[in-house]
């Protein structure tokens, strides 16, 4: 995290509101502008995260998604607007940053996570928000930060549901200490075949940027050792208390890069159905 | 405003002409600076902020306002000693 030493008064204008709170104050405003967050999907999750990331003044945001904008998307990817349709979902996002909050860096990256680049994509950030549409993916991500030790959120909607776990590697359970394996990909309990409204990926991108927010100036609690499951239809949330679970293989050793040898199956490169493009950049 | 009785202050700020909450947003800056016990000295002259800034300061147990001026002129200052061990 770099050092901030001091707000000008434009940030102090432009952050009252957060200075203002108990938990954050100027100290915790020169944390976040000193942060590295890595959003690892740039699409419904990742949208309104990395919105509220850059609201917030975190200073550098990585994105990395290979896809591009669609049609379909607008609905929950709320970045994105008409005229980005075709456009590499990343560099709608940085524009919109850009546009936003001057005090961010946005690193856009389009590519595809997979076990041989993860290490390097993740490499640097404070804090990483799982934010794919995949099972594979998601299990490839927390698998990774549990090995570099970098605390990390993972949310997944479907429909009008959703559910969010945080962890801090080392210290809380994970997505594989719950689950233990991906279930298999089924494309009829995917937000392309059962439908998705935007509220629920956009309610959880939310909260998967407060806690990145709150684990990087210490404030409040972490979702940490439960899954959050939100049904919007019935606007209902339940809590799963997972904290006695026993610790998966990732989380057991975790010195080990456990990622490097499981097989996640096809779904690598993950993330979406479309090839990957021909050329994978970093703007 | 400073007067000899007043408390002698390590750190004045001149928050004249600002307004809430930016009155207790900039208070709060300057005490995240001073070193615990040390006494920073305010002038406000935005009416709502003569109590909403020591209101404010003990809410979230920042200091505690040790001393204050009458007001003149629509001015007030305040003497606020940050907490120990903040």
């Amino acid at each position: 995290m770099r050092r901030i030493q001091t707000l000008t008064e434009t940030q102090i204008d432009r952050y009252s509101r957060q200075i203002l709170l108990a938990q954050i104050g100027g100290k915790g405003q020169k944390k976040l502008l000193g942060a590295r967050v890595t959003v690892v999907g740039a699409g419904g999750l990742g949208c309104p995260a990395s919105q509220a990331l850059a609201a917030a003044g975190i200073g550098t945001i990585r994105i990395i998604d290979a896809d591009r904008v669609e049609l379909s998307n607008l609905p929950r990817q709320f970045l994105h607007h008409t005229n980005d349709v075709g456009r590499y979902k990343v560099d709608s996002i940085k524009d919109k940053i850009q546009a936003m909050n001057p005090d961010v860096t946005v690193e856009a990256v389009r590519r595809f996570v997979d076990k041989d680049n993860i290490a390097d994509l993740l490499a640097d950030s404070d804090y990483v928000i799982e934010a794919c549409d995949g099972q594979a993916a998601k299990f490839l991500v927390n698998d990774a930060c549990i090995h570099l030790g970098i605390p990390f959120t993972i949310a997944g909607v479907v429909q009008f549901y959703g559910q969010i776990i945080s962890v801090i590697p080392g210290k809380t359970r994970c997505l594989r200490c719950l689950f233990r394996e991906p279930a298999a990909e089924d494309p009829q309990n995917s937000c392309s075949g059962a439908g998705v409204i935007g509220a629920a990926p956009g309610m959880a991108g939310m909260i998967q940027a407060n806690e990145a927010i709150k684990s990087i100036t210490g404030a409040g609690k972490l979702h940490t050792d439960k899954l959050m499951i939100f049904n919007l239809i019935d606007c209902s949330f339940d809590f799963l208390d997972i904290a006695s679970l026993p610790k998966c293989a990732a989380c057991e050793n975790s010195q080990n890069p456990f990622y490097r040898s499981y097989d996640y199956g096809s779904a690598v490169p993950v993330c979406h159905l479309n090839p990957a493009p021909e050329k994978e950049v970093i703007s | 405003m400073t007067s000899k009785n007043n408390p002698s202050a390590d750190v004045t700020i001149d928050l004249r002409g600002k307004k809430c909450p930016m009155t207790f947003v900039y208070t709060k800056l300057e005490l995240e600076r001073l070193d615990p016990g040390q006494i920073l000295e305010i002038l406000l002259n935005y009416a709502p902020s003569f109590t909403n800034v020591p209101r404010s300061v003990q809410l979230q147990e920042l200091g505690e306002v040790i001393s204050e001026s009458a007001e003149t002129g629509g001015e007030k200052t305040l003497w606020i000693k940050k907490k120990l061990n903040n």
